[in-house]
C-alpha cells in the first residue's frame, strides 16, 4: 500500500467557504446553495472508534468491522472506517488507504500511519 | 403561564407482554392514571402519545387514536402521536404540561408505550437505527452501542476510565432493579460477570446495553383546581425543557458531552429557579452504562469528568450525594422506547409521594432527563413534591 494518504473530495461553499464532507442540502453556516468540490488531504487523527461486533441487517456479512472518527488536518470530522485491530489510541495518526462503496455512497478506510 | 401538576400516574411492568398488543398495554398505564387523578374523561383536553417504532415492529400507526378510542375518550379530544426516538415520551410529556400550562386545557393524558420483544434482535437493532442520520452515518455502518463504544474510547482519553469505574454503574442499577417491581432484569452482578459479557461494540460489553422491552407508561397533567380529585399528593413541575442537538456523530465535536442535554438543563434549571445540588433523585436516560456517566455530568449533577468516579464511590447510590436512576434505569428497569420518557416520570413522582420501593430519603426535589438517538432530542423535567 502506498505511503502517500489518498485524497479526500469535500464540498466547500461558494458562499462561506464552510467545508461539508458530502453535499449538503443547504450550507448550514449559511443557507449558501452553491459548492466547490475541493480535494483534502485523507491525514488526521483519531477521535475515537470501536469495533461493531452486532451489525445492523445490512452490514449482517461485513462484521465484524471497526468505525473510527477521524479529525482531518483539512478541519473537517468525519465518520468512516479504520482497518481491524489497527486502531491503539485516541490521537493516532491516520491516513486514508482507499474508499469502499456502501450501496450509493461511499467511505473512507483508515490506517494508523507508522513513521 | 400557570402551575402544571401530575395528579395521576400508570404503568405496566417493563419486560416481556407476548399476549399483549401495544395498544392494549398503553390503555391500562393510561387507565390506572386516569383513576388515579380521579377525573373524568371529558375534562382531558389532549391526548399524547410518545412512540418510536410501532410502524416497523407492530405494523401499526396513529395509535394516539387508536389508544383513545379504547379508552372511550371524546371525539372532540386532541389526540396526537409524537415522535423522537427514544426522547418520544418525553416529548410528548412536554407538549400535554405546554397545552395546560399555557391554559389550552386544564387535564392532559400522557401515554408512552413501545412492544419489541416478539421481534428479533436483528430487527431491533435495524429498527433503533431508524434513529440515526442514515443519510451520513448510516453508511459507516455505525450503531447506537457502537456510539456509546466511541464515546467511552473518548472519555477514557480525556479523563482516564477503567472497565471497573464503568461497571460500578451497570451493578447499581442493576441492583436498583431487584428493588423495583415494574423493572424487566434486575440483578445481583459481579464485576467479573459484567466483564466476560460478549463484547458488543469495543468496549462497550452486553451488560453495558439496555435491554429491548414491552411496556407504558402514563401521567394526567392538571392545573390546580383539577388536582383536588386526587387522593394522592399533587407534584408539581417546576420546568420542562426540550431541546435539540446533531444527529450526525461527526458534528459531535466532543464525544463526552450531548448538547442538548446541557442546554435542555441548563434551561430547565433557569426555569425552576434552582440549581443543580437541589435535586435529590434523578432518573437519567443510560441507554448504555456509558451514557450514565455522560449525562450525569451533562445535567450537572457530577463535576465533569467524575461521573465514573462517583458511581464507583456509590456517591450516586441511593444513600450517595445524589440519587441516580434508584428505578434501575433503562439498564435494569427496561428501555421500552417511547414509554421509557413517561416511566421516568412515574418513577420521580413515586419517589416524591415518598411511596417508591427503592425510596430516596426525604426526596422532595426530582429531575428525569430522556435523550433521543445520537443526543438529537432531549427532554429534562424538574418536578418537586407540593407539601
Amino acid at each position: 500500500m502506498s505511503d502517500k494518504p489518498l485524497d479526500l473530495t469535500v464540498f466547500r461553499c461558494q458562499s462561506c467557504g464552510a467545508l461539508h464532507e458530502r453535499v449538503p442540502l443547504v450550507c448550514t453556516a449559511c443557507l449558501g446553495q452553491a459548492f466547490d468540490e475541493q480535494a483534502v488531504a485523507g491525514r488526521g487523527t483519531l477521535a475515537a472508534w470501536t469495533t461493531i461486533r452486532k451489525p445492523p441487517l445490512a452490514f449482517r456479512d461485513q462484521g465484524p468491522y471497526d468505525v473510527a472518527v477521524v479529525d482531518l488536518v483539512a478541519g473537517l470530522r468525519v465518520t468512516g472506517r479504520i482497518a481491524s485491530q489497527d486502531a491503539q489510541a485516541v490521537g493516532d495518526e491516520v491516513k486514508m488507504t482507499h474508499r469502499e462503496v456502501v450501496g450509493e455512497e461511499q467511505i473512507c478506510v483508515f490506517e494508523v500511519e507508522r513513521s | 403561564m400557570r402551575p402544571v401538576y401530575i395528579s395521576g400516574i400508570g404503568s405496566t411492568t417493563f419486560g416481556r407482554h407476548r399476549h399483549e398488543s401495544i395498544e392494549s398495554l398503553a390503555v391500562q398505564a393510561s387507565a390506572q392514571a386516569i383513576a388515579e387523578a380521579g377525573i373524568e374523561r371529558d375534562q382531558l383536553g389532549v391526548l399524547y402519545l410518545g412512540n418510536f417504532i410501532s410502524g416497523p415492529l407492530n405494523g401499526k400507526e396513529v395509535l394516539a387514536g387508536i389508544v383513545a378510542d379504547r379508552l372511550g375518550l371524546p371525539g372532540n379530544i386532541a389526540c396526537t402521536k409524537v415522535e423522537g426516538a427514544c426522547a418520544s415520551g418525553g416529548i410528548a410529556f412536554r407538549h400535554a404540561w405546554l397545552a395546560v400550562t399555557y391554559g389550552m386545557c386544564d387535564a392532559a393524558l400522557v401515554v408512552g408505550v413501545e412492544k419489541m420483544t416478539h421481534a428479533s434482535t436483528a430487527q431491533v437493532t435495524t429498527a433503533l437505527n431508524c434513529a440515526m442520520d442514515n443519510e451520513l452515518d448510516g453508511p459507516s455502518g455505525l450503531t447506537f452501542p457502537g456510539l456509546y463504544g466511541l464515546a467511552w474510547r473518548a472519555y477514557a482519553h480525556q479523563f482516564g476510565l477503567t472497565r471497573e469505574q464503568v461497571a460500578a454503574v451497570v451493578i447499581k442499577n442493576k441492583r436498583h432493579g431487584l428493588l423495583n417491581p415494574l423493572a424487566q432484569m434486575g440483578a445481583d452482578l459481579s464485576l467479573e460477570d459484567i466483564a466476560s459479557s460478549a463484547m458488543i461494540a469495543d468496549p462497550l460489553q452486553l451488560f453495558d446495553c439496555c435491554p429491548a422491552t414491552d411496556g407504558a407508561a402514563a401521567v394526567v397533567l392538571s392545573a390546580e383546581h383539577l388536582c383536588r380529585t386526587s387522593d394522592k399528593q399533587p407534584i408539581h413541575v417546576l420546568a420542562s425543557a426540550q431541546t435539540s442537538g446533531a444527529p450526525q456523530i461527526a458534528k459531535h465535536l466532543d464525544l463526552c458531552t450531548f448538547e442538548a442535554t446541557v442546554r435542555a438543563a441548563q434551561q430547565a434549571y433557569t426555569a425552576a429557579g434552582i440549581t443543580p445540588d437541589q435535586v435529590d433523585v434523578v432518573e437519567l436516560h443510560d441507554c448504555f452504562s456509558m451514557a450514565e456517566i455522560i449525562d450525569s455530568e451533562d445535567l450537572g449533577v457530577v463535576p465533569r469528568g467524575q461521573g465514573a468516579s462517583w458511581a464507583e464511590q456509590g456517591r450516586t447510590d441511593v444513600l450517595g450525594d445524589v440519587a441516580i436512576n434508584p428505578s434501575g434505569g433503562l439498564l435494569s428497569k427496561g428501555h421500552p422506547v417511547g414509554a421509557t420518557g413517561v416511566g421516568q416520570v412515574y418513577e420521580v413522582v413515586r419517589q416524591l409521594r415518598g411511596e417508591h420501593s427503592n425510596q430516596v430519603n426525604g426526596a422532595c426535589m426530582g429531575l428525569t432527563h430522556n435523550l433521543g438517538g445520537t443526543g438529537v432530542a432531549c427532554t429534562v423535567n424538574i418536578m418537586r413534591a407540593s407539601q
